[in-house]
C-alpha cells in the first residue's frame, strides 16, 4: 500500500514492523486493508482518491454525506461482476461461433450468442436501474472511518461542517440598508439546509445574483431580510431544488403557499431530482425504506394526480433518490444550467430534465461577459 | 455640431530618451529601436532632441502616412507650453491638447514629468537603463532596447487572476507602466541616482463620496441629461468628413451615446456584432435601436472563421495580454468601421460610472457573508472574485516551480488603492474600485490599442470627469432600486430611447466561446495550446487546457470553461506576435487531435 505523503509503496509486513506508520517519511497510515476490521481492504490512497475526486481536486465544497455515497458507489463498483451469466453464455458462443464460422452451425452460434449478449447486458442494466442499494459501508461505519483518517490527516479542506441551526443564531441578524435595500434576480429553494448551505459555499449565490435559501429557514441568521428583499422583486425567478422522494415531489407545490411565493407572475421552476428522472437514470443510487413508503402513501390528491402510475409506484414501494448522491461538481451544473436556460429564454420547466442525464454540459456555454461595449 | 475640415495631425505614438548618457549613443538605440517602424509604409516618424545642463533628450513622434497638414504646426504647440518642453503626448480621441490622455515634458526646473489621465485611455511605459529613461507609447517600442527580457512573474501572476497586467507591472520584468490618474517626476541627484515623485491627480481624488449627498430624482435626472450631453458635446470637435462610427451593443450605454449624438446632428453609422446563431446575441436589440434612431447599422459577423483569423492580429494590436474573451469581437468592429469612417464612439465606462450589473454580486456576497460573523469574508478577497478568472486555481494551472515562485505574491495587493476606505458607501466604494480596475487598467486602453491598429480614434463619452465628479455625488439608491441596476441612468434615458431598450435586464455581450471551443475550433486548440508549447514556456501545466475542458478545475464549468481557455490562448499569442516566440515543436499527448464526440465518449466510459 502506498504512502498517501510521500507515494512509497509499503508491504504488508513493512506497515507492521513500523507500527502502520510509511517505512520512508514515518507517516501513520488511516486504514489497513489486510485486518478483520476492513473486509472491504479501503486503503489510503483509496479514500484521498474519493475525496480529491469528489472535490474536484479541492476546489469544490462537499458534504458529508456525498462522500458516504461516493464511497459506496466506487465499493459497488469494485465488488460488481463485470459480466453476468447470460452475457457470459453469449460470449463463449460468440467465441465458438468464430472458429466455426465456416460451418453452418457457426453462422447460427454467432448472432445466437450476440443475442444473448444483448439480452445479459439489458438485464443487467434493469437490475442496476430498478433495485434499491444498499450502503456497502453503513453510516456508523463511514463516520468511524472519516474520524480515523481525520486523526491521521486532518480535516479535509474542503469537506463542509454539518448545519447547526443553533448557529449563529437563530435570532436575525442586523443587516446594513445598503444591503437590504437591493433585490435579486432569483433565489435557489432548497429541500434541506445542508443542500443550500453547500451552494452557498461554493459561491452560487455569487456566480448568479441569487438568493440561496432552504424550506427549513436557512441561512438562519439571514433568512427574514433575503426574504424582505425577495418580495421587493415582482419579476422574481425562483427555482426549485429538491430530492426524489415524497417530501420533494412537493416542493413547489409548497413554494406556491402564502407564505412563500403566492404571486402568479412569479415563475417557480423545478430544477428538482422527480421520479420520472430517477428511473431513467443509469445506476442512480436509490435507497428504500418503509418510512419513505408511508409518506408517499399520505401525498395529497393533488400530488398524485401530478404524477405518472410508474412514479407513483416507485414512490409507494419507498423508494427515494437524494439530491446528495451527486457530488457538488454535477449538483452546480444542474442549477447553473437551469438558471442559464431560463435567462436565455427557455420557460419551459422541462428543460431541466436532460441536465440530471448524460446530456452534453457545455451547451449553455455563452459568456456573459462583465464587459461590453456599453 | 462643431466638424473641422482639416484636423489637426496627432502622432499615433512616441518613444523616447532623457538622461545623462551621451546624446549620441542614445540617439543611435533610439533610430536602432524604431528601424522596425521606419520601414512600414503606413507610418512616418519625426525625430526631435535636445541637451542642456548635461541632461539629454530624444523623442520620435509616429504619425500615420496619411496625416499630413498640420503636423508641424502641432509639434511646435508642444513646444511652446508653459508647462516646459513637451516631448510626447497622446490622445485617444485624437482632440489633442483639450483631451490629452498621456504626456512626458522636461519640467523648467530640468525635471522630467510624465502621466497618464484617470481613464487610463493611453498606456505609457518606461524602463531605466543606466543613466537614461526610456518611454514609449507601446510596449513593443521598447523591447528592442532590451537585451534580454525576463517574464515577470508578479505580472505573469496578475494577468492570471484579473485578465490583465495589473499597473505598474507589464509582463517584461525590465518594463514598467505608469498607472492611470498617476503624474511621476523624476530627477538625478548630483550623485546620478534616479529620484522619482509619484503622485495621485487631484481627478481621482474627487473619486469619493461628497459630503453632500443628491436624493431628489427629478433634480438628478434633470442635472444627468445636461451632464451627458454636455459630455458629448466635448467629443465633437475634429470630427471627419463623413459618417462616425459608433459601437452598438443594444445595451443602454451605447444606445444613449448613439442617441445623443444624433441628437446633437452628427452623422452616425452604427456597428454591431453578430456571433451566429449560436449566441443569445443582442443583435435585435441594437437593430430596434437603430432603427428607432433612423441610424443605418453595419452587422459585423464574429464567428469561428472570422476569429480564427484575426486571433494573431487582435494579439498585436493589444500590444499587452489581455485575456478577454471580447478583444477578438471588437477587433473585428474596428476593421470594419476603419473601411468607412476615423472616429468611432462607444458607450464604454457606462457601467463603471452608473453602477452596472456586475455590483449586484458583491452586494449579494456581502449579505451572505453575514452568515459567518466569525470569519468574514475580507472585501478584497469578495472582489477579487469578481474576475472570475484563475485565482484559487493556482496549484491546478500552473508549473510547481511557478507555483514556489508565486507563493509569497497576493494579488490583493493590486486592489488595495482603489478599493478605498471602508467609510464609503458600498456602491461608490465598488464603483470607485471598477473604474480604477476593469475600466482603467483593461476596458478602455484595449479599446485604443484596437482602434489604433485600425487608424481609428476612440471617444468615449462616459470617460468624462465633469460627469464621473458629479456621480460620487449621487445617493446609491439612485444606482440600484429592488434589482433594477443604472436606475438613474434609465431614468435619464426614457425619453431618448424605447423603453424595451432601457428597462430590459442587461445580459452582456453573449460570446459562445465554449461552444465553439468543443466544436468549430476543437482541432484549433491543439496547435494554438500545444502541450509542447506549453512545456517548453514552463509556467502552465501542459494539459492544461485539456484539464479546463475535462472540468477538473471545479468551480471552472459551463460558460466558465471557455473564458479561462481564452485567457491561456490570449497569453500564448501575445508570446508569438509580440515577443516574436517560436512554436517549439508538436505533441500528440492532448485530445484535440481526436473527434470531441470521441474524446467525450472515452471520458464517459
Amino acid at each position: 500500500m502506498r504512502c498517501i505523503q510521500c507515494g512509497i509503496d509499503n508491504k504488508l509486513r513493512e506497515r507492521s514492523a513500523n507500527l502502520g506508520r510509511c517505512k520512508a517519511c514515518g507517516h501513520p497510515f488511516a486504514f489497513e486493508p489486510k485486518t478483520v476490521s476492513n473486509p472491504l481492504q479501503c486503503t489510503d490512497t483509496f479514500f484521498a482518491k474519493l475525496i480529491q475526486d469528489l472535490s474536484v481536486n479541492n476546489t469544490l465544497f462537499f458534504t458529508e454525506k456525498q462522500l458516504h455515497y461516493l464511497l459506496n458507489r466506487r465499493l459497488e463498483q469494485k465488488a460488481n461482476r463485470p459480466i453476468n451469466a447470460l452475457q457470459g453464455t453469449g460470449g463463449l458462443l460468440l467465441f465458438l461461433g468464430f472458429f466455426t464460422i465456416y460451418s453452418k452451425a457457426g453462422l447460427l452460434l454467432i448472432p445466437f450468442g450476440a443475442a444473448m449478449w444483448l439480452l445479459g447486458w439489458w438485464e443487467k442494466r434493469q437490475e442496476r436501474r430498478l433495485q434499491p442499494k444498499i450502503f456497502r459501508v453503513p453510516h456508523p461505519t463511514f463516520v468511524q472511518w472519516l474520524q480515523r483518517w481525520r486523526q491521521v490527516n486532518g480535516d479535509p479542506e474542503t469537506l463542509l461542517p454539518s448545519v447547526r441551526p443553533e448557529t449563529p443564531s437563530p435570532a436575525s441578524i442586523a443587516v446594513s440598508p445598503e444591503v437590504s435595500d437591493y433585490s435579486f434576480d432569483r433565489v435557489v429553494v432548497c429541500q434541506q439546509d445542508i443542500v443550500a448551505h453547500l451552494l452557498i459555499a461554493n459561491n452560487l449565490h455569487f456566480e448568479h445574483n441569487c438568493a440561496v435559501i432552504s424550506l427549513n429557514g436557512y441561512p438562519f441568521g439571514i433568512f427574514d431580510t433575503v426574504m424582505e428583499m425577495l418580495q421587493r422583486n415582482p419579476n422574481l425567478s425562483v427555482y426549485a431544488l429538491h430530492d426524489a422522494s415524497p417530501d420533494g415531489v412537493q416542493l413547489t407545490t409548497t413554494l406556491r403557499l402564502s407564505q412563500w411565493f403566492p404571486n402568479p407572475n412569479i415563475a417557480i421552476y423545478d430544477l428538482g431530482l422527480s421520479p420520472r428522472q430517477a428511473l431513467a437514470m443509469n445506476n442512480p443510487f436509490v435507497l428504500s425504506s418503509g418510512a419513505s413508503g408511508i409518506r408517499a402513501n399520505n401525498l395529497p390528491e393533488e400530488i398524485r394526480q401530478s404524477l405518472s402510475e410508474e412514479e407513483l409506484n416507485w414512490l409507494l414501494a419507498g423508494n427515494y433518490l437524494e439530491l446528495e448522491s451527486f457530488g457538488p461538481k454535477k449538483l452546480l451544473q444542474v442549477v447553473s444550467r437551469g438558471i442559464n436556460l431560463n435567462r436565455q429564454g427557455a420557460s419551459s420547466s422541462n428543460d431541466s430534465d436532460s441536465s440530471w442525464g448524460d446530456s452534453d454540459p457545455y451547451s449553455d456555454s455563452q459568456i456573459f461577459v462583465v464587459s461590453s461595449f456599453g | 455640431m462643431a466638424v473641422d475640415g482639416q484636423p489637426e495631425a496627432q502622432p499615433w505614438g512616441f518613444i523616447g530618451y532623457w538622461g545623462q548618457s551621451p546624446q549620441s549613443l542614445m540617439g543611435r538605440r533610439l533610430r536602432d529601436a524604431i528601424a522596425h517602424l521606419s520601414s512600414s509604409s503606413r507610418l512616418r516618424l519625426r525625430e526631435s532632441s535636445s541637451a542642456s545642463q548635461g541632461v539629454a533628450w530624444g523623442v520620435v513622434q509616429i504619425y500615420n502616412g496619411s496625416s499630413t497638414a498640420r503636423e508641424s504646426s502641432h509639434r511646435q504647440a508642444q513646444s511652446q507650453s508653459t508647462n516646459g518642453e513637451c516631448l510626447g503626448t497622446l490622445s485617444a480621441s485624437g482632440l489633442g491638447s483639450t483631451d490629452e490622455d498621456i504626456w512626458v515634458r522636461v519640467k523648467q526646473d530640468g525635471s522630467l514629468e510624465w502621466g497618464r489621465t484617470p481613464f487610463g485611455r493611453a498606456p505609457l511605459y518606461w524602463m531605466q537603463q543606466g543613466s537614461a529613461l526610456w518611454f514609449a507609447s507601446q510596449l513593443r517600442y521598447l523591447l528592442p532596447l532590451v537585451e534580454l527580457w525576463d517574464i515577470s512573474l508578479p505580472a505573469f501572476y496578475g494577468y492570471t487572476c484579473f485578465s490583465y497586467v495589473p499597473t505598474p507591472l507589464t509582463p517584461i520584468q525590465a518594463i514598467q507602466a505608469v498607472p492611470a490618474g498617476v503624474t511621476q517626476q523624476h530627477r538625478w541627484s548630483p550623485q546620478g541616482e534616479l529620484l522619482t515623485q509619484s503622485h495621485l491627480q487631484k481627478t481621482v481624488s474627487d473619486w469619493s463620496t461628497s459630503s453632500h449627498q443628491l436624493e431628489d430624482e427629478a433634480a438628478a435626472v434633470d442635472q444627468l441629461q445636461t451632464l451627458l450631453k454636455a459630455a458629448v458635446s466635448r467629443q465633437l470637435n475634429a470630427l471627419p468628413k463623413g459618417p462616425v462610427g459608433v459601437f452598438l451593443s443594444g445595451g443602454l450605454d451605447s444606445s444613449v451615446v448613439a442617441a445623443l449624438l444624433t441628437q446633437a446632428g452628427v452623422e452616425v453609422q452604427a456597428y454591431s456584432l453578430d456571433f451566429g446563431h449560436e449566441a443569445a446575441t443582442e443583435l435585435p436589440y441594437a437593430r430596434q435601436t437603430a432603427e428607432f434612431l433612423g441610424i443605418p447599422l453595419v452587422t459585423v459577423k464574429a464567428e469561428p472563421t472570422q476569429i480564427r483569423a484575426a486571433l494573431a492580429a487582435t494579439a498585436q494590436a493589444l500590444d499587452l495580454p489581455f485575456g478577454d474573451s471580447v478583444t477578438v469581437p471588437l477587433y473585428l468592429l474596428n476593421q470594419s468601421a476603419a473601411a468607412d469612417t476615423t472616429v468611432v464612439f462607444n458607450g464604454e465606462n457606462g457601467d463603471q460610472l452608473f453602477a452596472g450589473w456586475t455590483n449586484k454580486p458583491l452586494i449579494t456576497a456581502r449579505l451572505y457573508n453575514l452568515m459567518s460573523p466569525e470569519q468574514p469574508e475580507a472585501f478584497d478577497q469578495q472582489y477579487l472574485k469578481t474576475f472570475h478568472r484563475f485565482y484559487g486555481y493556482e496549484t491546478q494551472i500552473f508549473t510547481p516551480p511557478i507555483q514556489d515562485e508565486i507563493a509569497a505574491l497576493s494579488p490583493h495587493q493590486w486592489l488595495q488603492s482603489a478599493l478605498g476606505s471602508d467609510q464609503d458607501p458600498l456602491l461608490h466604494r465598488l464603483r470607485r474600485a471598477t473604474l480604477m480596475l476593469k475600466g482603467a487598467q483593461n476596458i478602455q486602453p484595449r479599446a485604443t490599442q484596437l482602434a489604433f491598429a485600425h487608424g481609428l480614434r476612440v471617444r468615449s463619452p462616459f470617460c468624462d470627469p465633469e460627469l464621473t465628479r458629479w456621480t460620487f455625488s449621487l445617493s446609491s439608491s439612485l444606482y440600484l432600486r429592488g434589482t433594477c441596476e443604472k436606475y438613474i441612468l434609465k431614468r435619464a434615458a426614457e425619453t431618448w430611447l424605447p423603453p424595451e431598450i432601457v428597462w430590459r435586464g442587461k445580459r452582456g455581450m453573449g460570446v459562445p466561446l465554449t461552444f465553439w471551443c468543443f466544436n468549430q475550433l476543437w482541432s484549433d486548440l491543439g496547435r494554438w495550446l500545444n502541450p509542447a508549447d506549453l512545456r517548453a514556456e514552463g509556467l502552465w501545466r501542459a494539459h492544461l487546457p485539456a484539464d479546463i475542458l475535462s472540468g477538473r478545475l471545479g468551480g471552472i464549468q459551463g460558460r466558465r470553461m471557455g473564458e479561462a481557455l481564452w485567457l491561456l490562448l490570449m497569453w500564448r499569442q501575445w508570446r508569438l506576435t509580440v515577443l516574436g516566440d517560436a512554436s517549439t515543436g508538436w505533441a500528440l499527448d492532448h485530445p484535440f487531435w481526436l473527434p470531441r464526440w470521441f474524446w467525450q465518449a472515452l471520458r464517459r466510459g
